[in-house]
């Protein structure tokens, strides 16, 4: 009896040592079932109720089977027909419960089970080659097994001490060898009555294994998570580039910079682009200028008193016009085109880069110059300031006089040739001879008065060209100084508006990062600390739990060697 | 470095050699101790979770999405995920993704960059297949030397460990997925297959899941309620049903008693040796039945057989030893296992060195010839039946190279295109595999009865090249094969593009 309560105290000091152990690891409701068997334990180690169970195969011959149950329970039943039968043994009451052999499966947790096992065991179980592995199945979870079969099976068929936790005595009878005292007349005697009680107690004592194991899994398990979620909580910090603050102040800078280089090229690349335009002979605006002025009429000419005053048709001048405007109109149409697409090219370049930084979206706004500005300044320019006017003298008796004054000697030679003396008697000669040179020399006289006048024509005509050439030249300037001076604002405006809203934007996100940071940081901080907490409790559950193992393998040991001792007797 | 990759339906292993020309296994750079990598993906973000990472996060996270068992979705040319910015991920593009780890691991662990790789397959994989291996290497930045066969890689291995010469060797490799049967004849010289055989959804995962039912069954009976399925249990369960299938493998154990835990429902289960061998009876009389045809597919008889290696993690359970020593009995007593988890990548690095010509330079024999999985040949339709027919160019077990030269015609005078529909097949009664169609054209000179020679070969490392010339001129033919088939074009660029974006996550 001493024994008894010894070993029932040091069951019970057990369990209460693994209630404390997953107390204090926090893992007591990690599992209902767990839990469940946690609260229950101690409630099954109760010794008024001592479980039997008695297994039998189907089909088992029914006088055997009665004179077995008899031997037993003390009242012969009948195969199939009770399921429960309970007889007073001592002060406790014995339950049997009797079902057909079958494969033992999944069990309760903490379900400590009979304390003996009947096995009945008909002609056809002998027969059956997996019999032997399905009483090897009991003999893990009933530490006394008493075998009753027909015919006898053989001496070894189970062993004591084939599990660990497992059986400790097996009586092997057959009808012939049945003891005289029956089963459930050795519970009447108080010796064997406390063996029974120390069985309870062992089969208490291997339930608290399985719950040790599940507790022991629960660890590993809160470990395996704690160890994955430290792991994988520097992942879910901020992302590298767009993270930090100091990283998004570097970015606003490096975009910065970059915006302001592709503006600058921008603004260089227009401006290069007006001057090549305008370059003489081989810009642009030369070669329209002079396509137009390929189809320049004869100068318009109106009579003056002396002079014929000449002036460019102006229906010419109108159409000079309307070509040169045409023409820098539409360049600069190309440039306001340019200016719109780097600006677009611009704006999504950056946002690429924002997006790779890992960066909110700034809203850019690039604002195209319109053709209202344009026109403003193609209609203020494109005008003649100083249009030409050009004279010539007018032909008339005094042209020929003057031209007159180079010939006059030859005409006075020729002329005075006619009354000279030597020849008067060839004047049949001299004269006519005198007449003709004197016509030739009209003649040519005539010719360079008119081609003297052509040549003046020509040259007012290439005067005209000049003029017009100038003042092409003039409004290309014009508008190139105006027009640039509009790109360059515009590009500065923009560039400074979108620096701004670049730089507010992303400073707004970098501060907002870095109190998220900070956040963050705390939130890190708290989960790291409450990752120490943790680790730290699973640490001492881990080593509270090792230290319970070792006093749980003595206990058992002990309690072990003396059940099995006490069951040698216990057919006796 | 080279590399040896076991390219495995559950695990994924890499291997490369000493200096001293000893294979050995490189670990993972994040569990240094663990020299596998299961071969499961997580993708999110752009970012893609390989292996042991993707089960600590199912722990954190039971419903995150996981792709397992890619491996026998290959040579389908379909999606099998669509990740959260709707990119669709082929099974080629998931398996890169498994590759570019275990080179990352790799590059970690030597700290020299992956120059090249022989990567495994299971012996009865089609031209389909293979290409989709070779397609996940390109995606994975991995140059390859050549395919191995997974049996033939271990033996390779067998052969280089234990100086191992003259036998003829049956190689049982029952994987976490596959299955091959190959037989093989060694010497001083090297290894020479001499046929093969095999079944592509058979092994671990299936004995697992034979398990994962026998538990939840035990679970139904006990709490009279089913146990409830996510991600983490479905994980806990197949964790568990691995434990308790390699447990059981242990000869002395007819039963296993064990208390487990799976969600948050904890129990003590009772599974019988006998059980599950009797689940899993079937599966394994079909891999037995594939063995002995294999032996005779290479004209032998059982008593022929020096010996039986057995390979792969599943082919630890003794109910498989017990059930060949029965039909295999003169070997009865050479039925071994060797090395089942390692020898197939070891055996890979070993054939890397052979490829690359260092294989002197380990003292490895130099000579390896395989054999052809599957007859090739070329459906027709027959006019006058109006039935399709099939020509066969390359028997199976031929050596491999092996080429075959066959001279087809149009029909018609207009016929500018001629279309061929390439298969292969173990025999005409069981499933025919249509490898791709043969598109040749537009043909220079179209005339009735022009002649088109077609040369389809088996190459070494299993897969199918075809050519198509004019007899009379000798000029190759303008040609598109397998496009029907297989990844190709801009869908290939496309999904490479997305395994190079996608970055394997490291914790480290």
């Amino acid at each position: 009896m001493m024994s008894e309560q010894i070993n029932d105290q040091k069951v019970k000091s057990l369990f209460a040592d693994l209630t404390n152990i997953v107390a204090e690891s926090g893992m007591a409701n990690q599992s209902k079932q767990f839990a469940d068997a946690m609260r229950e334990l101690p409630y099954k180690n109760d010794l008024s109720k001592i479980k039997f169970r008695i297994s039998y195969t189907p089909g088992v011959d029914r006088s055997f089977f009665e004179q077995a149950t008899a031997w037993i329970t003390g009242a012969a039943l009948v195969p199939g027909e009770t399921a429960e039968k309970s007889a007073h043994a001592g002060d406790a009451l014995a339950v049997f419960e009797i079902a057909p052999f079958e494969n033992i499966t999944a069990t309760q947790l903490g379900d400590a089970g009979p304390v003996v096992f009947f096995g009945i065991i008909g002609a056809s179980d002998l027969a059956d080659p997996d019999f032997a592995d399905k009483l090897l199945a009991y003999s893990s979870v009933h530490p006394y097994i008493i075998l009753l079969s027909e015919t006898g099976i053989a001496a070894d068929t189970l062993k004591p001490g084939d599990h660990i936790g497992g059986v400790l005595h097996v009586e092997n009878y057959t009808l012939a060898t049945l003891p005289s005292t029956s089963f459930i007349g050795r519970l009447d005697h108080p010796e064997f009555l406390h063996k029974m009680h120390n069985l309870v107690h062992y089969n208490a004592l291997n339930s608290i294994e399985s719950l040790y194991n599940v507790f022991s899994m629960l660890l590993e398990q809160e470990n395996r998570l704690l160890t994955g979620r430290k792991a994988t909580i520097g992942q879910q910090g901020p992302k590298p580039g767009g993270g930090s603050a100091g990283s998004v102040g570097e970015t606003i800078l490096k975009l910065r910079n970059e915006l302001t280089e592709q503006m600058a090229m921008l603004e260089k690349g227009l401006a290069d682009g007006f001057e090549n335009y305008l370059r003489p002979q081989t810009g642009q605006l030369s070669q329209v200028t002079d396509r137009l002025l390929a189809d320049l009429p004869e100068l318009a000419q109106s009579e003056k008193t002396k002079t014929i005053s000449l002036h460019i048709p102006e229906q010419y001048v109108n159409f000079f016009l309307d070509g040169v405007f045409g023409e820098i109109n539409k360049f600069c149409e190309d440039q306001l085109i340019t200016i719109r697409d780097a600006f677009k090219l611009t704006q999504q370049d950056l946002e690429r880069r924002i997006e790779k930084e890992g960066l909110p979206q700034v809203p850019f706004n690039f604002k195209p110059l319109t053709d209202k500005q344009l026109s403003v300044i193609m209609n203020s320019s494109i005008r003649i300031d100083k249009i030409y006017e050009g004279a010539l003298p007018k032909q008339g008796p005094l042209e020929y006089f003057n031209a007159l004054k180079s010939y006059q000697a030859m005409l006075y030679l020729f002329a005075s040739s006619l009354g000279l003396s030597y020849f008067e008697k060839a004047r049949y000669i001299t004269i006519p001879a005198a007449i003709v040179l004197i016509g030739i020399c009209i003649y040519y006289i005539h010719k360079s008065v008119v081609q003297e006048y052509r040549e003046a024509g020509e040259k007012e005509y290439l005067k005209a060209k000049e003029n017009l050439t100038n003042e092409a030249k003039r409004m290309g300037g014009e508008i190139a100084r105006q027009w640039n001076k509009v790109v360059t604002d515009q590009i500065k405006m923009q560039l400074t508006q979108n620096s701004n809203t670049l730089d507010f934007t992303l400073k707004e996100f970098g501060s907002k990062k870095q109190h998220e940071a900070e956040d963050e940081k705390r939130r890190l901080e708290k989960i790291s600390q409450s990752f120490e907490v943790q680790e730290k409790k699973i640490a001492a559950g881990l080593k509270a739990k090792e230290s319970f193992h070792r006093n749980f393998i003595r206990v058992r040991a002990d309690l072990r060697q003396s059940v099995a001792i006490q069951l040698k007797k216990a057919d006796r | 470095m080279r590399a040896g990759i076991d390219l495995g339906t559950t695990f994924s292993l890499i291997s490369n050699l000493e200096s001293d020309g000893t294979p050995v296994l490189m670990p993972d750079s994040m569990f240094n101790d663990i020299y596998s990598t299961p071969s499961t993906v997580n993708i999110s973000n752009k970012c893609a979770s390989v292996g042991y990472l993707v089960d600590t996060l199912i722990e954190q996270n039971p419903e995150l999405p996981v792709i397992r068992f890619f491996k026998r979705n290959f040579g389908v040319n379909q999606p099998i995920f669509i990740d959260s910015a709707s990119n669709s991920w082929y099974p080629d593009s998931v398996a890169a993704l498994v590759l570019k780890k275990l080179k990352n691991d790799a590059e970690s662990y030597t700290g020299s960059k992956l120059e090249s790789a022989v990567i495994t397959v299971p012996a009865h994989f089609n031209d389909l297949q293979r290409k989709s291996v070779l397609n996940a290497a390109a995606m994975a930045d991995i140059p390859v030397l050549g395919l191995v066969e997974e049996p033939v890689a271990a033996a390779l291995h067998y052969g280089i460990a234990h100086h191992s010469r003259d036998q003829v060797l049956v190689v049982y490799d029952l994987g976490g997925g596959t299955f091959d049967a190959t037989v093989l004849s060694m010497d001083a010289n090297g290894v020479y297959v001499l046929a093969k055989d095999g079944l592509t959804e058979m092994g671990g995962k299936e004995f697992d899941e034979a398990i994962s039912a026998m538990i939840l069954d035990q679970f139904k009976k006990a709490t009279g309620f089913h146990l409830p399925i996510n991600g983490l249990t479905s994980l806990q369960l197949r964790r568990i049903s691995e434990e308790i299938k390699i447990e059981l493998s242990l000869p002395s154990k007819a039963f296993l008693k064990k208390a487990i835990l799976i969600g948050n429902n904890a129990f003590e289960i009772m599974i019988y040796r006998k059980e599950f061998e009797q689940a899993i009876r079937q599966m394994i009389e079909q891999t037995v039945e594939v063995t002995l045809r294999c032996i005779d597919g290479a004209g032998l008889r059982e008593s022929d057989i020096d010996a039986l290696m057995l390979v792969g993690g599943s082919a630890m359970i003794p109910y498989i030893k017990d059930r060949l020593s029965k039909v295999i009995t003169n070997a009865d007593n050479k039925i071994f296992l060797h090395e089942p988890m390692k020898a197939v990548a070891m055996g890979a690095a070993i054939h890397s060195a052979q490829l690359s010509g260092d294989a002197e330079r380990y003292d490895i024999p130099l000579e390896f010839r395989g054999v052809t999985g599957y007859n090739i040949g070329i459906q027709t339709l027959n006019p006058q039946t109006r039935k399709p027919e099939t020509d066969c160019l390359i028997k199976k077990n031929m050596p491999l190279p092996s080429k075959a030269v066959r001279t087809y015609y149009t029909s018609t005078a207009t016929q500018t295109r001629m279309v061929l529909q390439l298969v292969q097949y173990v025999d005409l009664q069981s499933e025919i595999i249509n490898i791709g169609e043969l598109v040749i054209g537009p043909l220079p000179n179209p005339r009735i009865n022009y002649p088109v020679e077609v040369t389809v070969e088996n190459t070494g490392d299993g897969t199918v090249k075809v050519a198509a010339y004019d007899p009379n001129t000798g000029v190759e033919l303008q040609q598109v094969f397998g496009e029907d088939k297989l990844m190709s074009g801009n869908n290939l660029l496309a999904q490479r593009n997305l395994v190079r974006k996608t970055v394997i996550a490291n914790l480290n």
